[in-house]
Order: structure tokens, then sequence, then C-alpha cells
């Protein structure tokens, strides 16, 4: 009997004993190790698979380089990334799952305006902030949404420095033309808009569909306008075939800009000398002297092989300006990040300062104006980060050797 | 701004360049669904791989890309055409004939995104090009593209033996027999599951010719192909399902519509002018332009 009692006594000390090393030691290690999940879904394969690709990168790089300093509120962080095939519904659908059944801490944007579009619908539901890393169209920001951050300068700020070039040419008329796809769509008007404002005459507005093959008959249209200014809302292979079929025509307008397409190496890897003179909006080069941005550079080249684009910064930079609001807000909850989110001015690797207006839209980001020159990507425009003096008017193809 | 006959003159002329590759890509994928009743969902992937030969037969092996068209493209994708036939495609023969088409669409709908995926997978999103040729002649104030006016050149020529074969040759004629009425040709003793395996990788070689010369004008992508698959839908229907006649006009006229509309309502409406076409003849005429009553 004794002999029982003792050995029941026994079972509840050691039950006792094991409940108090279970809170005391195993729990410590196994929620303080708990990592921050982020979630975001991002274009990995579908239309937008590349430059989704290099904005994953960027997420990446971030949440290794902060882990390494000790992580977010003394915690490490963790990217839960889904592939939305470059598709708004799916981006939908993934949001609603990272925060319903992953729940998620914090969000990052998806790559692309009309995947955010999509996307920020569902978080905004479930009132949770996120910072969108590459999404500029301004039609995102007039819905009145509360929890939808921006990163980069959005679309009317994109030309600021090719009209104040412009001006300083004294040209008189431009000919715009987009594709038929929200963001090139929200270039346009935002061109068409600063066209006005600088007194400069749209000759010519059209939109072209996307995925177009043939510009011959458009440039016809272009070259009868006669503009001093071509501005094209393009993606990459709209913008090499332009600018080959442009040759073919024999047709070269006083200044060229481009959206997107020659922002990347392909476009001189396709257009070799032809792809001279070309401007185009840029939102931050590797040469710019803005805080980090040399270590950032050399740190992204280490880690995934190759040159990161802006993409790469942009994402990165989203994510400096979390962590900013993360730790102004020293907590985790929704409600106080996005307050936070409205308060600080974190400098990153972009040029100017992140700040947005009341809804939530960034207007603290400066987009600089790059032209190819000599079959690189120079800064023309601010002069203070400026790398090479801008060449205008465009030499036509026949002084071209 | 009015427009002047130098400008509809320029525009007819990149509208046929443009429609001379749809047409051959059409004619592909209108002589498997005639003889074969297959729904080629995954016709623009043909289109994107023949695209990728080209570029690199080009950059690794420094072939010429208008050789590589001839010697690389075309026989690699006859050859993965006869494969996916003679392995994948065949397997669907034993589902009722009433439910093929619907099967097929569904089997070459998986077929196209694997194949796009693994291009993606292997070959990345990158954006690639083939830079030859990029200088044009004018004459009389109308600009030809020296690389476009070789690339119709091709595409006529592909096109016209693809015609005179099925025309005149042995085989040729019994895919057109085939084509027209398969029980009876079976019963006239032409075997017509070896003939599947011609006919399909006939097609997908097409379709990479027409990806060969897309590889050399424009820009290489894995999703390059997608708009190709629903144009030569639209071509097909236009000219009349299985008719050759028919895919070749149907793609000119295509090309043609898309340019002319571009030049004179706006080119946001040229994408819409190819569906109203579609939309049209279905009404007017349901066979096609070319297309002959079914029995």
């Amino acid at each position: 009997m004794t002999g029982k009692r003792f050995s029941f006594k026994h079972t509840i000390l050691i039950a006792f004993l094991s409940v108090v090393f279970l809170i005391g030691v195993i729990a410590p290690i196994t929620f303080a190790a708990e990592p921050i999940k982020i979630g975001a879904s991002m274009s990995l394969t579908g239309k937008y698979a590349r430059t989704g690709v290099y904005t994953k990168d960027g997420y990446e790089l971030w949440a290794e380089q902060i882990n390494n300093q000790g992580g977010l509120l003394g915690r490490n962080v963790e990217f839960v990334i889904y592939d939305d095939q470059s598709d708004p519904k799916t981006a939908a659908k993934l949001y609603e799952k990272l925060i319903t059944s992953d729940k998620v801490d914090l969000l990052m944007g998806p790559y692309s305006s009309g995947v955010t579009f999509a996307a920020s619908t569902i978080t905004e539901k479930y009132k949770i902030p996120m910072i969108t890393a590459g999404a500029t169209s301004e039609e995102i920001w007039q819905r009145g949404y509360k929890y939808v951050f921006g990163t980069g300068p959005h679309n009317e700020l994109y030309y600021i420095g090719a009209f104040d070039l412009a001006k300083q040419m004294d040209f008189k008329t431009i000919a715009i033309i987009n594709a038929d796809d929200l963001f090139p769509l929200s270039l346009a008007k935002a061109v068409e808009k600063l066209s006005k404002e600088n007194g400069i005459e749209v000759v010519m507005q059209e939109d072209f569909p996307k995925g177009n093959q043939d510009f011959t008959a458009l440039i016809t249209k272009i070259k009868a306008s006669n503009p001093d200014i071509l501005f094209g809302g393009t993606y990459l292979p709209d913008s090499v075939l332009l600018m080959r079929q442009m040759k073919e025509q024999d047709f070269c307008p006083k200044m060229i800009v481009l959206s997107v397409g020659p922002s990347l190496p392909d476009f001189q890897e396709a257009l070799g000398a032809d792809a001279s003179y070309v401007m185009v909006e840029s939102f931050w080069e590797p040469a710019i002297d803005t805080p980090g941005n040399k270590e950032f550079t050399e740190a992204y080249k280490k880690k995934f092989g190759y040159e990161p684009e802006y993409h790469g910064a942009w994402a990165y930079s989203g994510c400096q300006v979390l962590e900013a609001a993360v730790k102004e807000a020293g907590s985790l909850e929704p409600e106080k990040v996005r307050e936070a989110l409205t308060k600080v001015h974190p400098t990153t690797l972009l040029p100017g300062e992140f700040k947005v207006d009341d809804t939530g839209m960034q207007v603290g980001q400066i987009s600089m104006i790059a032209q190819w020159l000599d079959g690189k990507r120079e800064v023309v425009w601010p002069e203070k980060y400026a790398t090479k003096k801008f060449v205008l008017p465009v030499p036509p193809w026949s002084d071209r050797k | 701004m009015g427009v002047t006959p130098s400008m509809f003159i320029q525009s007819v002329v990149g509208g046929v360049f443009t429609g001379s590759v749809y047409a051959l890509v059409a004619l592909g994928l209108t002589i498997m669904f005639g003889v074969m009743r297959v729904l080629n969902l995954a016709h623009g992937a043909f289109v994107m791989l023949g695209a990728y030969l080209v570029f690199w037969a080009y950059t690794l092996f420094h072939i010429n890309p208008l050789l590589a068209i001839v010697l690389v493209s075309m026989p690699v994708l006859f050859l993965l055409g006869m494969i996916i036939q003679r392995y994948l495609i065949s397997r669907l023969f034993n589902i009722p004939p009433e439910d093929f088409e619907l099967m097929s669409a569904i089997f070459c709908f998986g077929l196209s995104s694997l194949i796009i995926n693994l291009a993606i997978y292997f070959w990345t999103a990158d954006f690639r090009s083939v830079r030859y040729i990029t200088d044009a002649l004018t004459i009389g104030g109308i600009s030809f593209s020296k690389i476009r006016i070789v690339c119709f050149l091709i595409a006529i020529l592909i096109t016209g033996l693809v015609a005179f074969f099925l025309k005149k040759a042995n085989l040729g004629m019994a895919i057109r027999a085939t084509s027209q009425n398969r029980d009876s040709a079976e019963i006239c003793g032409i075997p017509t599951r070896k003939l599947f395996l011609f006919v399909f990788g006939l097609g997908c070689a097409l379709a990479a010719a027409g990806g060969s010369l897309l590889a050399i004008q424009y820009t290489i992508y894995p999703q390059m192909g997608d708009d190709y698959t629903t144009k030569s839908f639209c071509i097909i229907i236009l000219g009349g399902m299985g008719s050759y006649l028919g895919a070749f006009a149907g793609g000119i006229i295509l090309g043609l519509a898309e340019a002319l509309s571009t030049l004179f309502i706006g080119a946001k409406f040229s994408e819409a002018v190819a569906f109203l076409a579609l939309i049209l003849i279905l009404l007017i005429k349901p066979t096609g332009l070319f297309g002959e009553k079914s029995q």
C-alpha cells in the first residue's frame, strides 16, 4: 500500500516537474525562436516572372541581413512567399490564404500594379497594412484604402525630370502611345497631365494591344503627327520592336522616352547601338549615392549571382520601411504598424526619403531619368545623381554609324 | 490628321508581313485539326519552342538563324510532335469519338502549361533576342525591313511547299483523304494511325517555323506563343476549319485587318477586329471563307 501511495506521489512529482520543465525550458526555446512570418505572393511564373523573381530576391536578402543582425524586435524573420503566376485573381486568393490560414504577422506586396490592385482589396478587408514594392499606379490609392502603402515614386512623379529636360530643350509637341494595360495606361495619363502643365502639345495619343507584334501602321501615324517627343508606355518586347521598326521607317523624334523596357539590360542586348539615346525612368541605379547602396549591390550580387535591377533595390527598400515602422510601433499589431507607417520617414536605397500622403501613396521618393549612352545606362537627371550629361536632341538614324 | 497613300501602303506592307507568319502557324493548326480532330491548344507553346531553338542554335553554335529554321527548329519539333502523338495523344483515341475533341483540348491545354513552365524553369523568363540584319530598303518612300522581307519569303516558300506536297505527293493525298473522311480513308487502306504521326509532326514543325521567324524579328520569352494559339484558332475558323487555302488567306487577312484598323480606327481596336471578323464570319458563313460543307 505504502509503496503504491509513494509511487502515486512520485508520479505527481514527475508530472509536476515535467510541466515545470516544459514551461521553463522548452517553451522559451520554441516560442521565442518562433520567427516573425512575413507573407507575400509573387509573380514567380507568368508574364512578370522575371521582375517578380528580382523582387523576391530583394525581400530575401533583407531577411537574411536582418536575421544576421539579431532580427526584428529580437525575433528572426521568415518570408512565406507563394507564386501568383502574375495573375491578379490568384494573388487575391493567396493573400486571403496568407492572412486566414498561414496567419502571417506582416505583409509585403506582390509585383506589378495590376496584381497589387487586386491583392490590396483583400488586405484592406482584413485591415492589415501592406507595403507595396512593385506597384505605382495611382488607382491603387484612389479608393480610400487605409492599409496599402507605396514605396516607389507614384506614376505622376516618373517623368518630371523628362519634362524638365524637354523644357530646357524647348520641345513643343509630344506623341503618347501605350500598351493597353493598367500600368502603361496610368503612365500615359500622367504624361498627358505633365504635358499640359508644361505647355507641351499632345499631338497624338493611342493605346495599342498588349503583346502587339507589329508597329508599322502605328509608326506611320506617329510620323505623320511629327512630334518633338515620343513617349511610349511599353514593356520590354514592345520597346524593342518599336525601336527596330522606327529605325526601319527612318523615324527619329528629338526625344524618345520609353517605360520599363529600356531599364533592363536586355534592351541593349537586343538592339545594340540602336538602343542609344533612349530615355527611361529610373528609381535606382547601383552607382547612386544613397546610404548602404554600395553594400547592398555587392551583397545582392554575391548572394544571387547577378547584378541587381531597381526591382530588387525597391523590394529591399520596402522591407527597410517595414523594419522602420515595426521598430517605431514596437509591436506587430496591424493597427500600430499602420499608424507608424504614416509617421516614419526612413531613408532607403532609393533617392529621396520615404514619405506617404493621407492615402498611403508615396510622395517623398524621386524618380530619376536615365539615358542609354555608348552601351551604358547613365543617370542624366537630376544633376545631384547624374553620371553623365544628357544628349538631346537625339541624332537622326542617318547620322549614326 | 489624314491618312496619306504612303501611310496606307506602308501599313499594308506591315500587315502582310505579320500575316504571313500568322498564316504559317495557322496552317499547322488546321492540318492537325482537319486530319486528327485534335484541338491543339499547345500550338503557341510549339511556336515558342521553335523560337528558342533558333535562339540557342544561333547563340551556342553560331548557326545562321535562317539556316537554323530548316536544320534545327523544324526537324526537332517534327520529331517532338511525333513523340507526343505516339506516346500521349494516341492514348486519347481510346475514348469515344464524340468526346475526343474536348478531351484533346483539355490534354493540349495541360501540355501547353507544362511546356511553358518547363521553359521558364530551364531557360528562365529572361527576354532573349537574335540580332540579325536590322536595316531596311526604301522604295518610293515605303520602307521594307530586309529581315521581314526574308521572313515573308520563307513563310511563302514553306506554305507553298506544304500546299504542293498535300496536292501532289501520295502522302499528301492520303492526308487530304483522311481529312475529308477518316472512315472511308481507312477502308481504302490508308494507315491513319501512322499518318497521324506524320501529321502531328508536320503541324508542330510548321508552328516551329513560325516561331523561328518570330525569333528573328521579335523578342523571345516563354509566353510569347500564347497569342498565337488564340489567333490561329481565329484564323482557321475565319478561313474554314481544315482548309489549307483558308488558313493561308485567313492569316494574311488577319494581319491586314490589324494593320488597317490601327491606321483607320486606332491601335487599341486592332485585336478586337480579329474577333469581330470571326463573329461576322460565323454569322454569315459558318463554314468559313474557304470551308466546305461538312458531310
